[in-house]
């Protein structure tokens, strides 16, 4: 039976090849877009699941107040906890990552994300050494971790152990270890690690066994069954929140993240960057799924428009003694054969296409087709898709009365068309959605790109101080001061980019004793506000002597809070970190952070010293520039080479994974039309087929080709814009939501409604009209002597 | 006795009007019977055909047919009344076109279960007999339509039938292959298979044992 049933499959296949490519190209994309999908699925929700104790390892993370939620925590604290709190069985601390000049072989080169650790650290962490031995890789202050990749590059073997890699032109550390390759699912990527003991020497956080300083990752190794549940967790935090308040002012609460959460469910300051994010993983997986549906809408609907040529076939079986489960399953294997051939031809689309995906989604997917698991996953997805595909066609199918169809031509009864027109309608539901969804995502992108921060983010570049550059900012000022081309500069302590710094230490008179304010802060010279192009409120700017008198420059935002008008503010006297001063200047609110977070009050004080020096080109002239810092660096710090960023590029790069999202986001919607559209097309051409007669009698009767178009898209045309009604709503409050996400955003406006519409109903129109024309054009006389 | 129509009403409502297909019918057929059915198109010789097949409904009235009563079975049970006793032959021969004459023979076995061992023997059978082993492998479309008429009677008989009902199985043939079509009812009804067929000829009815007259619906 079964092979009988293949056998006809395969002969309907074959003879109809127009239709069964129609549904073989659509439902194979489909599946095509959802392996991807899920390949990507798969991989970010791997993150850390390689640790052997991954179970046990929370990361503590410090909550100040709503608006301020940090991954950080105090070294003394992560160090003591496991001494105070009996389930915890070890900690380990990470420092914040740095970017540092190595010295292997003679060759030198810059290293970002490098990071100090305990020595305990591969105890907890599951990073196997090839060299070395885990147990004492980090103990000695002098000894260093490196990647398998990092040795083979700079000392051209892995046997690196006791080779030497002298640090910023300083000290000197041997190779204790070299790692394996650094799973890309892992939240900590890193080529360097660097003993906490060699840190300690300096830092007078870890000297001090401070508690209430933030600057330290700490990751907590809990016993087995310590945590089972939420309620375990709550009372875990409670208990170290306890312990806490009774070591410190501050009132700040403390949350243990999950390790194998960090990755997708962090929203927190000051993280370690790359993070993913669980809402954009869940948006992917219903895109997945909605693209797979509309695929299979596709099926039914072609199956169900020529369901007319098959109502004999069906009336004739079962006159024969065929049963109706006979039929359906016949109807199903169709349908199965169907989709197994589609997803031979996902699986070539997927090996075609995943190098451009993993371009557009940053990341390393393979495919590997020899796992069971891929292999149960993509029998599923088959299996589901031929099903759930089959089903329609094989219900409505097997229902016929048989002496209804073998009298003649079957007349398809209303409720069949109008469930084929909600087919029709959802998919273009879908279509108009994620059109709609592409245009906000693209508008909140480019209004990112151009907003106004306060500043004017163009032409300014910034170098960071590194080596000697520190103790001769003074000569690096002269020098920057004497050329035209880079006298235009400030020196600063941070960027407005990300600011990661937050202080509750500052008093104002009449402050609320109770208050508790966090406020974030910068360290600048007198040009600051020159260079940056910011606009000062009232008062001025530092001078020269700010520093001495304890100057302060707040925002607009910090005003408000201490309940001050902008214009009264001059004089006040404020005392941050125990410096009694005044304030000078009320400076524009200005973005400081990354537009998902709104401006918080901003505290400057003057200093000439910084960690960054930024220089305003002049413009047309970045090369000039560029060769002129060249000169000046070389000469001040030639054991460094120069290093320089863009401020509007790396502005940018804090978007990249909104602008990931965005294009990823735009290839789907563009492959939900086609599809739909490959469905729409097959869908008029038997509408076309059906009313060949009509067609031909109108023609005779003087009707001309452009009438007779518009007869046949107009019924089309309706379903698209009931689809385009119905998806409005949908589409307003899914945007919503998600431009809620920035603190920033714009606002939807009723022009991207009405392009989504102007654009879908022009593809689907286009599509229709195809089928028409040809129609409309052909001879009547054949399509009326058929009959 | 095969089966037995008592008072058979059937109509159709049609703008408030009530139109009768099928007005009191009393009629009983026993094993082994050759009945041809004729009337003027319209008279409703088609439906009563259907209505013997089970594959039309009556709306008054008894139906029994092998001391079953069908008026009161439910469809599935109906279905496998006449799946089991029953071969239908069509003016339009309706075989399958993507099927070969083989396929086509096998199909009714398919449905009702057969090995396969059993299924080949029994097509070798038919194709055997009724001569048209050399034209297994090709599609209905590719055969005349006297051959095409062969499949489907033989395929109609595959399952060997109590019942045979043709719908002017005759009717798009030509004078020859029509006589020879009728021939062959003739043999197989010698052979104690009952048939019922509609015709429009004198001549085809004359091969039958007893002859009915349909007008608007009624027995005359």
């Amino acid at each position: 039976m079964l092979k009988n049933n293949l056998k006809i499959a395969w002969r309907n296949f074959i003879q109809y090849k127009w239709y069964s490519s129609l549904n073989v190209g659509g439902l194979a994309i489909g599946m095509a877009c959802s392996i991807l999908i899920l390949l990507w699925v798969q991989n970010e929700s791997s993150y850390d699941t390689f640790h052997k104790n991954g179970d046990q390892i929370y990361r503590l993370t410090a909550i100040a107040n709503e608006d301020f939620k940090a991954a950080v925590s105090p070294a003394g604290m992560v160090e003591e906890l496991p001494n105070l709190i009996p389930e915890m069985v070890s900690s380990v601390r990470l420092s914040l990552p740095f970017e540092a000049l190595f010295e292997a072989d003679g060759q030198k080169f810059k290293e970002s994300s490098v990071y100090f650790a305990d020595s305990n650290f591969l105890d907890v962490f599951t990073f196997p050494l090839i060299e070395g031995n885990a147990g004492n890789a980090l103990l000695p202050p002098n000894g260093i971790l490196i990647t398998e990749e990092w040795s083979r590059k700079y000392f051209g073997t892995t046997n690196a152990l006791g080779k030497s890699i002298k640090v910023d032109n300083n000290d000197v550390f041997t190779v204790t270890g070299v790692l394996g390759t650094i799973p890309p699912n892992s939240h900590l990527q890193f080529n360097i690690v660097m003993p906490m003991s060699y840190y300690a020497k300096t830092h007078s956080d870890l000297i001090n066994k401070v508690w209430d300083n933030f600057n330290f990752y700490g990751y907590l190794q809990l016993e087995e069954n310590a945590i089972t549940s939420a309620d375990d967790l709550s009372k875990m935090e409670e208990k170290i929140n306890e312990l806490y308040a009774e070591r410190s002012e501050f009132d700040i609460t403390f949350n243990l993240q999950p390790l194998k959460d960090i990755h997708l469910r962090s929203n927190l300051q000051i993280d370690i960057p790359g993070h993913g994010n669980i809402q954009y993983v869940n948006i992917f997986l219903i895109v997945a799924f909605v693209i797979l549906i509309v695929a299979c809408i596709n099926y039914m609907n072609l199956a169900t428009a020529r369901s007319s040529r098959r109502a004999k076939e069906v009336g004739l079986r079962k006159v024969i003694g065929a049963g109706r489960h006979q039929l359906v399953l016949q109807f199903l294997s169709e349908s199965l054969l169907i989709s197994l051939c589609s997803l031979i031809v996902a699986i070539g689309l997927v090996y075609l296409l995943l190098p451009v995906f993993n371009n557009l989604a940053q990341k390393e997917l393979i495919f590997q087709i020899g796992e069971p698991k891929i292999w149960i996953t993509l029998g599923a997805i088959a299996l589901m898709t031929g099903l759930v595909s089959g089903s329609y066609p094989a219900l409505f199918l097997s229902g016929f009365r048989p002496v209804k169809v073998l009298k003649g031509r079957l007349k398809l009864s209303k409720y069949n068309l109008f469930f084929r027109n909600g087919l029709v309608v959802s998919q273009f539901v879908v279509s108009v959605l994620l059109l709609i969804g592409t245009l906000v995502v693209y508008k909140q992108l480019n209004y990112i790109k151009d907003k106004n921060l306060g500043f004017n983010k163009s032409n300014l570049l910034y170098l960071p101080m590194e080596g000697e550059m520190w103790e001769k900012i003074d000569a690096l000022k002269t020098e920057l001061a004497q050329n035209s081309l880079t006298k235009d500069f400030s020196i600063v302590s941070d960027l407005p980019a990300n600011l990661e710094t937050g202080d509750f230490d500052i008093q104002w008179d009449g402050k609320d004793p109770n208050q508790q304010v966090l406020f974030p802060s910068i360290r600048a010279d007198e040009r600051f506000l020159d260079v940056f192009q910011m606009t000062l409120l009232h008062g001025r700017g530092f001078t020269k002597s700010s520093f001495e008198n304890n100057d302060y420059v707040v925002n607009e935002t910090a005003a408000k809070i201490m309940g001050l008008d902008v214009d009264k503010a001059i004089g006040k006297s404020l005392t941050f970190r125990g410096n009694k001063g005044v304030i000078v200047g009320v400076v524009q609110d200005f973005n400081f952070k990354p537009l998902q977070y709104n401006i918080e009050p901003l505290v400057m004080s003057h200093n000439g010293y910084g960690a960054y020096a930024v220089i305003r080109t002049l413009p047309n002239s970045t090369s000039n520039t560029l060769s002129v810092l060249e000169e000046i660096y070389s000469s001040l710090n030639p054991a460094y080479p120069l290093v320089y960023n863009f401020m509007d590029a790396s502005l940018d790069a804090q978007y990249k994974g909104e602008q990931q999202m965005g294009s990823i986001f735009n290839v789907f919607a563009l492959l939900a039309i086609f599809i739909s559209c490959m469905g729409l097309y097959g869908l008029s051409a038997f509408m076309v087929e059906q009313r060949f007669k009509e067609i031909g009698v109108r023609k005779v009767l003087g009707a001309s080709a452009i009438r007779l178009v518009n007869m046949l898209s107009r019924d089309f045309m309706k379903l698209v814009l009931l689809a385009f009604v119905l998806a409005t709503p949908l589409a307003w409050i899914a945007m919503g939501r998600w431009l809620r996400d920035f603190a920033f955003h714009i606002e939807i406006q009723w022009w991207m409604f009405a392009l989504a519409m102007v654009g879908s109903l022009s593809v689907a129109m286009a599509t229709v009209s195809f089928q028409a024309f040809r129609a409309a054009r052909a001879n009547p006389i054949k399509s009326l002597r058929t009959e | 006795m095969l089966l037995q129509l008592k008072n058979i009403f059937k109509w159709v409502n049609s703008g408030g009007q009530r139109i009768f297909l099928l007005k009191d019918i009393n009629l009983e057929v026993q094993e082994g019977e050759f009945i041809s059915v004729m009337g003027p198109s319209g008279s409703g010789k088609s439906t009563l055909l259907n209505v013997i097949g089970m594959l039309d409904g009556f709306d008054e009235g008894e139906y029994t047919f092998l001391d079953e009563p069908v008026h009161s079975l439910k469809e599935k049970h109906r279905a496998n009344l006449y799946k089991e006793y029953i071969g239908f032959v069509f003016q339009q021969y309706h075989l399958l076109d993507d099927l070969t004459v083989k396929e086509n023979l096998e199909m009714p076995l398919l449905y009702k279960k057969f090995k396969g061992t059993e299924r080949r023997a029994m097509v070798a059978d038919m194709l055997d007999r009724f001569n048209i082993v050399g034209k297994k492998d090709l599609f209905p479309t590719q055969l005349s339509g006297g051959q095409q008429q062969l499949v489907g009677i033989a395929r109609a008989l595959i399952s060997s039938p109590k019942l045979i009902l043709a719908d002017e199985p005759t009717g798009n043939l030509n004078s020859k292959q029509g006589e020879e079509i009728m021939e062959l009812f003739k043999e197989l009804n010698q052979e104690g298979v009952t048939i019922i067929q509609v015709t429009h000829s004198e001549k085809n009815a004359s091969y039958g044992s007893r002859i009915i007259n349909l007008l608007d619906g009624r027995m005359i």
